[in-house]
């Protein structure tokens, strides 16, 4: 049949600024994805005597750490909700930020040799990370969920709010924060290694531009701009409503928040596309 | 066997590689660069290699103007030195990266066994990376399922499939690697020929392999090789890619032929009368190399022959310690050995240089020389790339007896064999 010939299944040309995003190409691989995602939590526990139950000790342990510190020396007031849960509700959010930021930056460097070999689609690795540390989240919010009913039957007064709804919302837009700014670092990284060195630092600093071990509303005016332009903060702040009926944000924040996380997340796709293109021929 | 159909379409692909790299890789330096550019107005260091596109000294066309095809069911070799450009192209054939001009257009899946063992996570058992590893080739789960039995048997390593492949050893890794990328069933398949892993059973399965997955089911391949006679047996078709450039497409034979004619010219070595037109630098200039062997009658060089490689050069400048470095290449771009000559306190005037090749030593084949000129012992000065070319005849009196030998050396070592007339106990 030499009309069919003509029929080419795929195509190769020269790097494009902005990235070409084939859908149905991406589907193909979504096994891949799956098994990626299954990886990163075999390979995370095999050989730890506890296994999965890092996955509760972790938030745990850092909830007591920031309990000690925040309540215990420096009285951060948290107003009638218990510290411990007000501090986890910020530190399940704030950890699935981090980690997956910290996880998709390394994407080039990690894969380095794997990308030299073979072709699918890139995205694929970031989303995997994404994935894999939304599954964590979502443990990790049922064992939110176990603490606040052990408040309730304490008789501590927690009445979730009418934001509840928006929780789902809230979850995917910080899911595409961690992503947008993830693929960011990642396109930076595989140019400079420099990133690599001052993200880990950058990360820890923006913990404290976040209200995740104190209400917004206890910022000082001078600050409260500042930490306010962080889109994560009017969505800890939203979560908090939701959880506790507590905390204040209005639908302009809210509205900033979204609208800066779309660009930054768009913003990572573009840039994220375009290095993949040559990646193996600097990293 | 080839049905017409064209399979892969590849149209003037080039690919440049920047030597400096387009950025120069950390922040500080960009950021330097910038400044003086944007606020010193100084010309920018890069915006120069932009504009001198072809004879900039950082930059490398790696590929240059490649235009072939591939028609389903052919079975294409494609042969070059090191640096011809042949990785770079398998690169942009496997998509891993994108030629910088030109296209590639294609149908169906193309797997490379170069990519063996991709993937692989220490971690986890075979059987999880049977499933990873044919994940990234771009398999689905369930067309994993249904060869995983064949994939394991193949592999033979069944009794471990469920152990971390951290505990294998490195010949059982790579054999449940290569038994991954065998089944892979692609439409393409590409084999490099740097293949040579795990023992000689394992590596005669491979071939076998291959040879069933071209001849019986009629898939396109491959076969990417820096020998010649590796491909001549074994593909219809012959690429010879020579500094990034195709230089003939054509059947084995042909191509191959036309390879060894270019170089059986420089098998008439050029003597130069005069230091200045002599190629060189401001040390040193080479008056001629010549190859002289100590023949039977026949005149024959073969694998017995004593070989004497000669050169003669001037020096340009008095007080020069001079050692020389040779370097012995088969044809096809591999280094056999080199050799470092002792130095010499030289002054203006000849000199003259010669290495003995015993013999018994070389294995037939052709041969490339190249002379390396170092001064104070350290410092090159001159490389003098393939200036001497020769071919070494097999033994003629052995000729018919042993049969093809394995090796770039045939020495002839002792090795007696006795026989001791005992009856066995």
């Amino acid at each position: 049949m030499p009309s069919e010939a003509k029929e080419w299944s795929w195509e190769i040309k020269p790097a494009t600024n902005i990235p070409h995003i084939n859908l149905k190409e991406l589907w193909r691989y979504k096994d891949l994805l799956v098994r990626l995602v299954k990886r990163d939590h075999v390979v995370s526990y095999r050989q730890t005597i506890l296994g999965p139950v890092w996955v509760f000790l972790e938030p745990l342990i850092a909830t007591y750490v920031y309990f000690l510190i925040f309540t215990g020396i420096m009285k951060v007031p948290t107003g009638n909700i218990p510290p411990a849960i007000f501090f986890l509700s910020g530190i399940v959010i704030w950890t699935y930020f981090s980690d997956t930021v910290t996880g998709i930056s390394y994407t080039f460097y990690q894969n380095a040799s794997i990308f030299g070999k073979v072709y699918f689609p890139r995205i694929i690795v970031p989303m995997s990370i994404a994935i894999s540390k939304m599954s964590r989240l979502g443990i990790q919010l049922l064992m939110l969920v176990a603490m606040y009913i052990f408040f309730v039957a304490k008789g501590v007064p927690l009445r979730p709010g009418i934001y509840m709804l928006l929780v789902p919302v809230l979850i995917l837009f910080t899911a595409l924060y961690s992503v947008g700014v993830g693929l960011i670092l990642a396109a930076m990284a595989a140019r400079y290694r420099d990133v690599q060195n001052l993200m880990m630092f950058v990360i820890r600093l923006l913990m404290f531009a976040t209200p995740v071990f104190y209400p917004y509303s206890l910022v000082d005016e001078k600050y409260r701009l500042l930490i306010g332009l962080n889109p994560l903060t009017p969505i800890l702040e939203a979560f908090r409503i939701a959880l506790f009926n507590s905390g204040s944000v209005s639908l302009v924040h809210m509205l900033y928040s979204a609208v800066s996380i779309i660009i930054t997340f768009i913003l990572g796709i573009i840039l994220f596309g375009r290095v993949e293109q040559n990646v193996v021929d600097t990293v | 066997m080839a049905t017409g159909n064209t399979i892969i379409e590849v149209h003037q692909v080039s690919k440049l590689y920047r030597l400096g790299s387009i950025s120069s890789g950390t922040l500080k330096k960009d950021v330097s660069r910038w400044w003086e550019v944007n606020v010193l107005k100084r010309p920018d260091p890069l915006q120069k290699i932009d504009e001198d596109e072809t004879g900039g000294k950082d930059i490398l066309w790696a590929l240059k103007d490649v235009t072939f095809s591939i028609k389903e069911g052919e079975v294409l070799g494609i042969i070059g030195k090191n640096g011809a450009g042949k990785s770079t192209l398998l690169k942009i054939l496997s998509r891993v990266t994108k030629p910088t001009k030109g296209y590639v257009k294609g149908k169906g899946r193309i797997a490379s066994l170069l990519e063996i063992g991709t993937g692989f996570h220490e971690e986890l058992t075979g059987r999880e990376n049977i499933y990873l590893n044919g994940n990234i080739l771009g398999l689905t789960r369930r067309q994993i399922d249904a060869k995983l039995d064949e994939i394991i048997d193949f592999s033979g390593v069944e009794n471990y499939i469920d152990t971390p492949v951290k505990r294998y050893s490195s010949g059982m890794y790579v054999r449940l690697a290569f038994s991954v990328a065998a089944h892979l069933d692609p439409d393409i398949l590409i084999v490099d020929e740097a293949l040579s892993v795990g023992d000689a059973e394992f590596q005669k399965k491979c071939m076998d392999k291959i040879h069933d997955v071209s001849s019986k089911q009629g898939k396109t391949i491959l076969l990417v090789s820096h020998s010649m006679q590796a491909v001549q047996g074994f593909c219809s078709r012959v690429l010879l890619l020579e500094k990034g450039r195709l230089k003939y497409d054509d059947i084995p034979d042909k191509v191959i032929h036309k390879y060894l004619h270019g170089l059986q010219k420089k098998k008439k070595p050029q003597v130069y009368t005069n230091p200045d037109q002599a190629p060189g630098d401001d040390n040193i200039r080479m008056k001629q190399v010549y190859l002289t062997a100590e023949t039977d009658s026949t005149g024959k060089i073969d694998v017995r022959t004593i070989l004497h490689i000669n050169f003669e050069c001037w020096s340009l400048v008095d007080d020069l310690t001079l050692s020389v470095g040779m370097y012995l290449f088969t044809v096809g771009g591999e280094c056999i050995f080199t050799v470092l000559s002792d130095s010499v306190k030289a002054s203006k005037g000849l000199i003259e240089g010669r290495c003995t090749i015993p013999g018994n030593f070389l294995t037939d084949g052709s041969y490339t020389v190249s002379l390396t000129f170092f001064k104070n012992i350290t410092e090159d000065i001159f490389y003098y790339e393939e200036c001497l070319y020769f071919d070494v005849n097999d033994d003629p009196d052995h000729m018919a007896w042993y049969g093809n030998w394995t090796g770039f050396v045939r020495p002839k070592l002792p090795f007696t064999l006795m026989v001791k007339n005992k009856a066995f106990v």
